[in-house]
């Protein structure tokens, strides 16, 4: 038996075929419309604040995390180093811990918790559930309608085939540390041209397509209303979730089609960042880099204000022996047992994160608004979801925040807390910080303090 | 176990069921007894594994040939009297729970949710809790063992239930290959959709985890667009959709009915209603509006088809009962094609539902023979056995070190891939038995993979790229699944083999015994050169195995790895590991012990029964595009049964799905409860 062939599928090569081609209408929409220069000028002379996580699987090698010295004056880790020219620019925060996510097992726990401090039920699929909001949803939820996309999730690694048998618990949440709702994970953009593509025409979005486009989505809500009547609880949910999401773009297309009021308008040229090639790029350095230069364009331009990235998903297994001095892969070195050769090269993992880390924060810094630079008007957070992989203790985790946040952020500091600071106390502080706070998150008990 | 032909009322005789806790038990000793410990009630000893091989008939249960079984409910009750009684009181409901008030077995089954909370935390050693008397490991698992079994034993007893009935939204294949179809273009138009998840028995296609984010929306509709553009293109697409023009007796209104009807009733599966298609037209006659020619006004129309929940939901008309009522004919035919093809269905289905006569046994047999024979039948082949034996992810997650493996390429990744997708189709057109999952005397090679394999003889003529049948020589080391060199490179780690893994691996996904996890805070395997020098991987095991704790669950474990260990990282045959001999030998902690991987394998044989049933959970898992629930697991036991009468013919376990209870009926619609989903945190 041969491998059948006649049931591939081409995936962008579009087949001209012979004769009249037919030309559609509606596909104005897909060809990126040169923008006119002018937005500059136009935008709003205060510029919003963003925030972004960083998320890195599988923890860090404890002794070289923390800092030594305290306030002002810390002299940067071993793993921390890459951020030498940044030092004045972060806020190191030691001994914050997420409380409810030490339990189950090593790390579907943690990672689909770390956002949201919340205990994530056991399953395989029936009852999956997180029962919290992540924190940048929180914000999300707020803001998300000033402007195009309310946020993107992006990340390297697809979901994992299979459950975890083992541990009990389907490997959907290690892949998403951004949810909507306690049964809504969002999906991520693992593809920098998929990603790229919709950022952009997020932001430009109008014309003749989008009444056409308006019609559809007006027909598709009509047909999943009808069906949601003759609907089970949970089945109704289902649907719900599809309706929301088309409410969710066509809200956007009414507010880009807007002429009233202060409509949205992107304060900077998509121009900054070249369309990514079609296929994902198999280095992971550049695969990474590119997810980071999307974070920054959509900040830039102001498609979003709320972003979240996963350098990989929990338990990720890439195999970093491209670096010098690694012969294995992040999770199995993660489990270093103690013993020094894998230590180093768990070592050298994680310094190559906070490499990229640093790279992100040098573009948003190169990057003028006005007065300030994008950096200033951010808050870009990168953790881990465990302190040691070893040990998959979610205590004292490695944590940083960058940037000012718009000036309420006293950085250049390494702020140690008490033990056991519930880390939804800094979640509290980002959401002030964001201009969407609440009175309590998860566990946290008061406000961390970010200004000196 | 009786062994009448499947239907669907036989499930109902209580006869059964209590022959059925019973061979459950000593089923899940019988695994248990590889797994871990040796002490599950008595079944664990010899006599007891042979009686569960030994075929049964005639539903009598089988003669006891040692001292007959303590009362289970006797031994679950002292277990709770000893170790939980204390806090669990009346008096002291520790936790909110007071387990003396259960002094039935109905009064548990009255409190399902209860119980299978009691039944985790015991089974993960949370409770009882640790400054308490410890429960011995053996009783822990026996204790949720015993749970469980009792509630798929009491849900075997009342009428059939068809289980629940979620609804399934498209996954990225089934999108792919619906559009594939309704389009007839070979455009993969769900390239850009997020990538789902795995939920249920593990398999992507199941309704708990496909859930909806805010970008699918944006996604879908961008799919349809670039899909429909592709169609505009391709002049055999365009010729599939428009099946009328307009013309001097056809006004255009009317011929665009027509072409929207029909797409429709593909799209849907089913004929649309009126109303439906007033929606559509009303999309036809914006376009037209808009100055669309007629074409582009159509397709316009179509837009609105790919993106309504009618096509991207699996959706079923619902029914206000409070029984379980027989599916439609419609229904079911969706039912069986994305099983069968992960896609549509075509002409021949929906005509076969139009009439009703689908749901004729004699004409769904008929189908399904059809339908295995199409090359349609491809993508779900490979989606289920990549995603079973976890080998979907081979050259993508899964790669080996380029540094020690440079041979390891794109090329003999796809091969890795491809080899038990061909396995598993050649089963399937020709209806095989599925033992030959476990040992076969045939396998499929490429011209890499026949060199790879070291084979000598029987070199298929013509062999380049494409993968052919093989024939064996006899007593060669490979055939089957876990001396494919796929699933051995699924279980190593990047640089090495892992005996541990593997022994998992086949404990997991051929036997559907899933072992503990380890505790926290193992002691390592050290790898410094000091004790690494001169020792084989195996030797370095049976040192960390000298740990007691580590012992109790290695002793399963690794045995079985060790046998596969003349197999290196890749999967490639070898004799020597770290410059030694290797030594393939291992006993199971049944006492039985083998000399190499051929030998574990005829272990593996004669624990048959075991892979039948984990095989038959699978394919019913990926058929119902669900989790299993207690009631499905009375089908399993049937389907095994009628397996085992059937020479473990495939079509025979495939017709078995489509006749059981899960496939034929449809729940009543009470309205369920709402779902906890307030949320927490803030």
């Amino acid at each position: 038996m041969n491998i059948i062939k006649n049931t591939s599928l081409s995936r962008r090569t579009l087949l001209r075929g012979v004769g009249a081609a037919l030309a559609l209408p509606w596909l104005e929409a897909m060809q990126v419309r040169k923008l006119l220069g002018s937005e500059q000028e136009n935008a709003p002379s205060k510029a919003p604040v963003r925030m972004a996580v960083l998320f890195m699987p599988n923890g860090v090698p404890p002794k070289k995390w923390t800092p030594e010295g305290e306030g002002a004056e810390f002299k940067l880790s071993p793993i921390l180093e890459p951020l030498a020219a940044h030092q004045k620019d972060i806020l190191v925060l030691t001994q914050l811990w997420n409380k409810n996510s030490d339990s189950g097992d090593g790390h579907y726990v943690k990672t689909a918790g770390l956002l949201t401090s919340t205990t994530i039920n056991k399953t395989v699929g029936v009852d999956l559930n997180c029962n919290g909001v992540s924190m940048d949803q929180v914000a999300a939820q707020k803001i998300g309608h000033l402007t195009p996309l309310p946020s993107i999730e992006l990340g390297i690694e697809p979901v994992a085939v299979g459950i975890d048998g083992v541990v009990g618990y389907t490997r959907v949440y290690g892949a998403h540390i951004a949810w909507r709702g306690p049964t809504s994970p969002l999906a991520k953009e693992i593809n920098p041209r998929l990603a790229y593509e919709r950022i952009v025409r997020a932001g430009q979005q109008g014309g003749a397509s989008l009444q056409a486009d308006r019609s559809v989505l007006d027909m598709v809500m009509e047909d999943a209303q009808e069906l949601q009547g003759r609907l089970g609880a949970n089945d109704r949910r289902r649907v719900d979730e599809y309706l929301e999401s088309v409410r969710a773009l066509e809200q956007r297309m009414e507010r880009l089609a807007s002429t009233q009021g202060d409509p949205w308008k992107p304060r900077a040229s998509y121009d900054g960042m070249a369309k990514p090639e079609d296929a994902i790029p198999k280095q992971h350095l550049e695969h990474c880099r590119l997810m980071i230069d999307l974070m920054v364009l959509a900040f830039q331009t102001d498609t979003t204000r709320v972003a979240t990235f996963m350098f990989g998903n929990s338990v990720s297994n890439i195999n970093f022996s491209w670096l010098d001095g690694v012969k294995d892969a992040h999770h199995s070195l993660s489990h270093h047992q103690n013993e020094e050769d894998k230590l180093r090269q768990y070592e050298i993992i994680a310094k190559w994160h906070m490499e990229q880390y640093a790279y992100m924060l040098e573009r948003m810094k190169s990057l003028r608004e006005g007065e300030q630079s994008l950096l200033e008007n951010s808050m870009v957070m990168f953790g881990s979801d465990l302190r040691d992989g070893n040990a998959h203790d979610p205590h004292n985790l490695p944590i940083v925040l960058a940037g000012q946040g718009g000036g309420r952020i006293t950085t250049g500091r390494h702020v140690i807390n008490s033990r056991n600071t519930p880390l939804a106390n800094l979640y509290l502080s980002m959401l002030d910080v964001m201009g969407t706070p609440v009175e309590k998150f998860a566990d946290s008990t008061e406000k961390l303090a970010l200004e000196a | 176990m009786a062994m009448a032909p499947m239907n669907i009322g036989m499930l109902s005789s209580s006869n059964q069921c209590t022959t059925h806790a019973m061979s459950c038990l000593v089923f899940i000793a019988v695994v248990m007894s590889w797994v871990q410990n040796p002490q599950l009630g008595h079944a664990q000893e010899p006599a007891a594994e042979i009686r569960a091989q030994a075929p049964e008939e005639n539903g009598s249960p089988p003669e006891p040939t040692v001292a007959p079984t303590p009362d289970p409910w006797l031994r679950a009750t002292a277990l709770l009297e000893k170790h939980c009684y204390e806090c669990h009181s009346p008096d002291n409901q520790e936790g909110n729970l007071n387990l003396q008030k259960y002094d039935t077995i109905e009064s548990i089954v009255g409190d399902r949710h209860m119980w299978d909370t009691v039944r985790q935390r015991v089974f993960a050693g949370e409770m009882p809790p640790r400054d308490h008397e410890p429960m011995p490991v053996e009783d822990r698992q026996w204790l949720a063992e015993w749970v469980t079994v009792t509630f798929r034993d009491i849900a075997c007893q009342g009428k059939p239930q068809p289980g629940p009935n979620p609804l399934r939204r498209l996954n990225r294949n089934q999108y792919s290959n619906s559009i594939r179809d309704l389009l007839g273009i070979h455009f993969d138009a769900g390239h850009s959709l997020p990538i789902d998840g795995a939920g249920g028995e593990g398999f992507d296609n199941a309704a708990e985890t496909l859930f909806l984010s805010p970008i699918h929306g944006e996604k879908y509709l961008e799919a349809a667009k670039e899909a429909l553009d592709y169609s505009a293109k391709d002049e055999s697409s365009r010729r599939q959709i428009f099946n009328t023009f307009p013309d001097d007796k056809t006004p255009a209104e009317e011929a665009a009915k027509s072409v929207i009807s029909r797409f429709a009733k593909r799209a849907y599966r089913r004929p649309p209603t009126d109303g439906e298609i007033e929606k559509l037209m009303k999309l036809y006659r914006a376009g037209v509006e808009r100055q669309y020619t007629y074409e582009q006004a159509v397709y316009y129309a179509l837009q609105g088809v790919l993106v309504s929940p009618q096509f991207l939901f699996l959706t079923e008309p619902t029914i206000d009962a409070a029984e379980p009522q027989p599916i439609d004919a419609y229904s079911f035919a969706t039912r069986l094609s994305y099983f069968l093809w992960d896609s549509t269905p075509d002409k021949e289905l929906l005509e076969r539902a139009a009439d009703g006569s689908i749901l004729k046994e004699e004409v769904y047999r008929d189908q399904v023979v059809r339908m295995l024979n199409s090359p349609k039948v491809r993508p779900m082949a490979e989606s289920f056995i990549g995603q079973w034996l976890g080998t979907r992810e081979i050259g993508r997650q899964i790669k080996p070190d380029g540094g020690m493996f440079p041979q390891f390429d794109d090329e003999l990744a796809a091969a890795f891939r491809e080899e038990p997708v061909l396995m598993f189709q050649h089963i399937l057109k020709e209806n095989r038995s599925i033992i030959e999952f476990v040992d076969s005397d045939y396998i499929f090679v490429n011209g890499e993979t026949y060199g790879f394999y070291g084979l000598k003889e029987n070199r298929p003529e013509n062999l380049v790229q494409n993968l052919v049948r093989c024939q064996l020589p006899p007593g060669h080391i490979r055939g089957g699944v876990i001396t494919m060199a796929g699933p051995l490179t699924v279980s190593s780690y990047p640089n090495r083999t892992s005996p541990v893994i593997r022994g998992k691996w086949v404990l997991e996904t051929i036997l559907g015994a899933t072992p503990p996890t380890p505790p926290p805070n193992v002691d390592p395997l050290s790898e410094k050169p000091e004790d690494t020098a001169g020792k084989t991987l195996r030797q370095r095991l049976e040192l960390h195995r000298q740990n007691p704790t580590c012992a109790s669950c290695h002793a399963a474990l690794d045995p079985i790895g060790f046998g596969l260990e003349n197999f290196d990282a890749i999967g490639r045959y070898r004799e020597k590991d770290n410059g030694l001999p290797i030594d393939a030998s291992g006993q199971l902690t049944s006492g039985e012990t083998f000399q190499n991987a051929t030998e574990l394998k005829k272990l593996v044989l004669e624990r048959k029964d075991q892979f039948v049933r984990h095989f038959t959970i699978k394919m019913l898992g990926y058929g119902l595009g669900r989790g299993l629930v207690d009631s499905d697991y009375c089908i399993v036991d049937q389907l095994v049964a009628d397996l085992k009468q059937h020479d473990y013919k495939i079509h025979r376990l495939i017709f078995g799905i489509l006749q059981s209870p899960a496939m034929q009926l449809r729940p009543p619609t009470t309205p369920t409860p709402p779902p906890t989903t307030q949320a927490t945190n803030p």
